[in-house]
């Protein structure tokens, strides 16, 4: 890593590393709209323990035009400017080249712009049709036309990053991608053919339907568009966690990465099968043949093993570090990790977390298992511990070094980051067996429940309503504290770059060789077109026949 | 702890993963395929006119005997109700019911049962199911489709 030398006395932080500005802007505008999503979760706890506060809320219309805004600022928004931020920054540092910075702006203002029109339309109580926005339900342009931006600008960053890729690439020829870039490349590829499906039913269906251009739209080729991204987008979200548990944690604990050759087929293997999994979310739909259901179903368990794959080798990475150190026992080994570092101790109970959330997605996948659960309280419980702890109590963990590292800024009060950090995964803990709980007792999600009399759900659910409740308060502190340290850290006067962390790139234990297999996945090109043909193969068929078949219906505003 | 035993580990929880998927994979195929567990049916490709519905055999929304305790059912869902809103059974009666929806997409969860289908404008989802104990299983609409969604209930009464 090259180290500053241009310290002025007030210290500019970004005159020798411009694009830290970039990666701070990014990641902060992230944290901010994701401190608006999450201002609203406790009162939907609430709901869901039968307690209404929306009419203490006057400035929100409904408890759908908050539910939009939480699902559309938490799971699109944040991660997506997070994502953007650290995966532009993290292989510019490691191949230490930088972005073409002008352009480089402009996709960060392109972003804002485009949620900015979406904001519009949801704040307005124009677009109240939740982050899946279905049609016919039918939201502004604005929305949709916000939503497409927010997409392409960060498919733009993407590109950008491969840019850099590729130039390193051409000067390195016969060598191995350094593993960071590799991650980071393989999760860009991934996402851009994961994206194609929400770019295509934004831009050629719903635009143009919301603006008057079309009389009619249809439901199910929309929605199987949707899920073409929606499903792998959760890898778009995991994946850049993925990074940091292969490439950072184990440093932060002390040791190094086991095995970089299987960490480039895990991201390889992500890769390839991220994708041609989307029908799993429709097997309830009818106009979807059983046969590609179930191609899909199996394809979704195939996704399932380079998350096993890493299970093992983050956990054996720990153990390795905690060993080293002096650790003994079955294990015992575990007290020896460093769990006074906020940091550290966030991304091990998000890894912590998503065994659960892996364990439930089993079931998720599972379509005969699906039907009992597909739809009800269950799910909102399922993706609270995959996308809300394990992604973005990793995302937390890694601000806390982040944050340091790109401003020369301390991190404000470690004690309190830790504590944010494990209120965090407690609440997330209760919520998650509270809204599991209500799902099988047959309780919907996104359901305004509260409103309704006690004899229709919550006479049979006083517990899990309970546990519910108590979480929302939890996770309510939780927040509050994690928003503290950030503000009091981005807001410290004190600028230290010289001493600020680096980036905790851990050493590697046993390196790839460019062997035949290696220099193979090493052509993320080719891993990309091979993803798609695959792609095509198991969506084509069905999105053929809605296309030679339509079923045009004209929208409607029910909110 | 070597590399050597790591990877020897490694090996073993990659096959314990695989035949683990596997399984699950295969257990889950079984009950779709033989249908130990009901899934939604539909003529693929072939739809109704929901401007006119009352052409199809959606235009009377009813139960319909069709012998020995064997039912089918015909049932529109639009905001925020379905139509009919209560069905009378008795316990041991199978149920052929046949949803779809005059406006948006909506849900269909019989409570208690593994019945849950997607109830999408024009698209006609069919799916059976055979009530062995009498009881009151409520119908829930599960998927968002306006400011009445969550008030958008039926149910099933099935008598011993
Ligand atoms: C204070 C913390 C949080 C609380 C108390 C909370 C609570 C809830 C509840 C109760 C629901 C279910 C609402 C319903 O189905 O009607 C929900 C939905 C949701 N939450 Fe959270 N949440 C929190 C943080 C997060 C975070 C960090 C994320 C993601 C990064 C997230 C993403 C979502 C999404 C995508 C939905 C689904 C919205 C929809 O169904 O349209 N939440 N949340
Ligand atoms: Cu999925
Ligand atoms: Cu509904």
């Amino acid at each position: 890593m090259s180290v500053s030398t241009l310290q002025s006395p007030r210290a500019d932080a970004y005159v020798v590393h411009p694009e830290r500005k970039l990666a701070l802007y990014y990641v902060v505008t992230g944290l901010i709209f994701l401190a608006v999503g999450v201002a609203i979760g406790p009162a939907q706890a609430l709901n869901y323990a039968g307690i209404d506060v929306y009419k203490y809320l006057p400035f929100l219309k409904s408890y759908y035009q908050g539910l939009t805004l939480h699902g559309v600022l938490n799971a699109l928004v944040f991660t997506t400017y997070f994502i953007s931020g650290l995966l532009i920054y993290l292989p510019s540092r490691e191949l230490n080249l930088r972005p073409r910075l002008g352009f480089a702006w402009f996709t960060y203002w392109l972003m804002n712009f485009g949620v900015i029109l979406a904001a519009i339309a949801i704040l307005t109580n124009g677009s109240s049709v939740l982050y899946t926005f279905y049609p016919p339900l039918q939201g502004s342009p604005l929305f949709y036309i916000g939503a497409a931006l927010l997409v392409v600008s960060s498919l733009l960053v993407g590109v950008q990053t491969l840019w850099l890729w590729a130039g390193w690439r051409d000067k390195h020829r016969g060598q191995l991608t350094p593993i960071v870039t590799y991650m980071c490349c393989a999760t860009w590829c991934m996402w851009i053919l994961a994206s194609m499906g929400i770019v295509v039913e934004t831009v050629f269906l719903l635009i143009p339907w919301s603006l008057g251009w079309t009389s009619g739209v249809d439901p199910l080729l929309s929605r199987t568009l949707f899920w073409w991204t929606g499903h792998p987008i959760v890898y778009f979200w995991l994946l850049p966690a993925y990074v940091s548990w292969y490439a950072f944690v184990p440093k932060q604990a002390g040791g190094k990465m086991l095995s970089e050759p299987l960490t480039r087929l895990t991201f390889a293997l992500f890769l390839l099968v991220s994708v041609p999994v989307g029908l799993h979310h429709q097997y309830g739909d009818p106009g979807i043949s059983t046969f590609w259901k179930l191609i899909q179903m199996s394809l979704t368990f195939v996704v399932a093993l380079p998350s096993m794959i890493t299970a093992f080798s983050v956990a054996a990475s720990l153990e390795n570090a905690a060993r080293a150190k002096g650790g003994r026992g079955l294990l015992g080994w575990i007290r020896v990790l460093p769990w006074g570092e906020a940091s550290f101790t966030a991304q091990v109970l998000a890894m912590v977390s998503f065994i659960f959330g892996g364990a439930g997605g089993i079931v998720n996948a599972s379509m005969d298992l699906n039907q009992i659960i597909h739809n009800t309280a269950w799910i909102p419980g399922h993706f609270h511990i995959t996308v809300g702890t394990a992604t973005t109590l990793s995302f937390f963990g890694i601000s806390f070094w982040l944050l340091p590292h790109l401003t020369g800024k301390p991190l404000w009060n470690p004690r309190l980051a830790l504590w944010s950090v494990w209120t965090w995964f407690v609440g997330m803990m209760v919520f998650a067996v509270g809204m599991h709980w209500e799902g099988l007792l047959g309780i919907p999600r996104r359901a305004y429940i509260s409103s309704l009399p006690s004899t229709v759900y919550a006479d049979g659910a006083r517990v899990p309503m309970a546990l519910t409740g108590i979480s929302g308060m939890i996770l309510l502190i939780s927040a509050v504290l994690y928003y503290a340290v950030v503000i009091r850290t981005l807001t410290g006067r004190q600028r230290d770059l010289e001493n600020a962390p680096a980036i905790p790139f851990s050493e590697i234990l046993s390196k790839a060789t460019p062997t035949r297999f290696q220099k193979l996945i090493d052509d993320l090109g080719l891993l990309f077109w091979v993803g798609a043909i695959l792609v095509l193969a198991v969506y084509l068929p069905s999105l053929i026949q809605m296309v030679q078949n339509p079923n045009l219906v004209k929208g409607w505003q029910l909110w | 702890m070597d590399l050597h035993t790591v990877e020897r580990f490694e090996r073993v929880w990659i096959g314990f993963a695989i035949v683990m998927a596997l399984l699950m994979g295969l257990a889950a195929t079984y009950n779709v395929v033989r249908a130990v567990v009901p899934t939604v049916r539909s003529s693929v490709g072939q739809h109704v006119d929901i401007k006119n519905l009352a052409a199809t055999p959606f235009g009377k929304p009813e139960l319909k005997r069709l012998g020995f305790q064997t039912y089918e059912l015909y049932m529109v869902a639009h905001i925020f109700e379905f139509t009919p809103s209560e069905i009378k059974l008795k316990a041991g009666d199978s149920l052929e019911m046949h949803l779809t929806s005059a406006d948006v997409i909506h849900g269909f969860q019989i409570l208690g049962t593994t019945i849950n289908v997607e109830v999408i404008p024009g698209e006609v989802a069919t799916v059976a199911y055979r009530f062995k104990k009498p009881g009151i299983y409520m119908i829930v609409c599960n998927e968002y489709c306006g400011f009445g969604h969550h008030k958008m209930l039926a149910r099933i009464v099935v008598t011993a």
